[in-house]
């Protein structure tokens, strides 16, 4: 079973990455044996929608299951559509999987307030009074 | 001749000046293209005697002709598509309408439909000023189709003038585009400066003549504003004190010269200097 980590490095000891549509890799982890391999996330550098491009870019990789810290809620919906499960954690990838094969992840039943990187909002905003 | 006033920053009182100058005028017309967040009606009072809905097209796919071969979720430069292994699913708030998805399928899958994002109302307010105002409808990221269907009724025949929103984003570039001149309102502290800065630099962009009215003259700032109007060489046409009676006028929607009768001339002679500021630029 294929699981994908947003993670801010290339490595299994790496952290996780909090953002999931920003997150800089995703490590496609084979959650038997451990093996993995990394892939860049192009989607962090879109102006618009990174969350969903991010998740049809683990769509087409075939993951089972997704370990970020927080999905908002376009990727939350499109993460569900593909039946493609969400659990939330922080720290170490590799502790996240061994903490996966024990069922002991808390999984996502609901969409987090999407969390804004660079391009946020698709500059917009700027100089507006409320936000 | 359309008039867009700007401010970069927001609260400067772009809206103070711009009422004040309509009903100086009075044989004009009035766009509040701050469809975000619109308030000019508060001050101008407008009757309003049409609505319009507007809408922009997002696709509408048919489930039973899609193949789910993927070429429209890859074409859609937003992100508004996901290919699923078995659905394609849309994202409304993030599709542009750029029509790609519907041109591209092999399919011939999907169609266009209305999505209602906004209303633009018309009305007259005092003597003889045309009022337009646009409204975004709550939820939807969209500014622009409203603006552009509240500057569709813009009359080359009169003077308009065209309320912009703060800021120096796309609804302001958009508001402020082919107009005659955009009149820049600021105020006089170190964040009604920088953002001024901003503006003008957009103006230049768009090649448009510009003139600045200082409001709250007084409140500190006002040689740091003046030396970088002159090194820029940007006509200071109007300043406006920083009074409590004005605020407080205001603060009750009444507009400027309503409060300072007097003050109709000066709003007069702002429009005068306008005008041959737009003649020199020919």
């Amino acid at each position: 079973m294929k699981i994908a980590v947003s993670s801010t490095g290339d490595s299994i000891q790496s952290q996780i990455d909090p953002r999931f549509g920003r997150c800089r890799n995703f490590l496609v982890i084979e959650a038997t044996d451990l093996s993995f391999t990394s892939v860049e996330n192009k989607a962090q550098f879109e102006g618009h929608g990174a969350g969903i491009s991010a998740a049809q870019l683990l769509i087409n990789l075939g993951v089972k299951a997704v370990i970020s810290g927080n999905v908002g809620p376009n990727a939350f919906q499109a993460l569900s559509a593909a039946n493609i499960k969400m659990y939330s954690d922080s720290g170490i990838v590799l502790v996240a999987i061994k903490k996966f094969n024990e069922g002991k992840l808390m999984q996502l039943t609901q969409p987090q307030k999407a969390v804004y990187g660079r391009g946020a909002g698709g500059g917009g905003g700027q100089g507006r009074r409320r936000s | 001749m359309k008039i867009s006033i700007a401010s970069g920053k927001g609260g400067t009182g772009k809206t103070i000046i711009a009422t004040s100058l309509a009903i100086s005028i009075d044989d004009c017309q009035f766009l509040d293209c701050d469809v975000e967040e619109p308030n000019a009606h508060i001050f101008l009072k407008p009757s309003f005697h049409t609505t319009e809905t507007i809408y922009v097209d997002v696709p509408l796919i048919d489930h039973d002709k899609c193949t789910n071969c993927g070429i429209c979720s890859e074409a859609c430069e937003f992100n508004a598509l996901a290919q699923l292994p078995e659905q394609v699913i849309f994202f409304a708030e993030l599709c542009m309408s750029c029509n790609a998805c519907k041109v591209l399928c092999p399919e011939n899958a999907i169609s266009m439909q209305d999505k209602e994002i906004g209303k633009v109302n018309i009305g007259k307010s005092m003597k003889n000023i045309e009022f337009v105002n646009g409204y975004l409808k709550v939820g939807s990221p969209r500014a622009i189709p409203i603006i552009n269907a509240v500057k569709s009724h813009i009359d080359e025949s009169r003077i308009s003038l065209l309320d912009a929103p703060p800021g120096n984003s796309c609804p302001v570039i958009e508001t402020i585009s082919e107009t005659d001149f955009c009149l820049l309102v600021t105020e006089p502290t170190p964040f009604g400066l920088w953002d001024l800065k901003i503006a003008v630099e957009v103006t230049k962009v768009l090649s448009l003549p510009i003139g600045i009215v200082i409001n709250r003259y007084g409140l500190g700032y006002e040689k740091e504003v003046e030396e970088y109007c002159e090194k820029e060489n940007i006509p200071i046409l109007m300043k406006v004190p920083y009074e409590r009676s004005i605020a407080e006028a205001y603060s009750k929607g009444i507009p400027l010269v309503e409060h300072k009768k007097d003050w109709r001339k000066k709003f007069l002679n702002l429009l005068a200097q306008i005008k041959n500021l737009v003649d020199k630029n020919g």
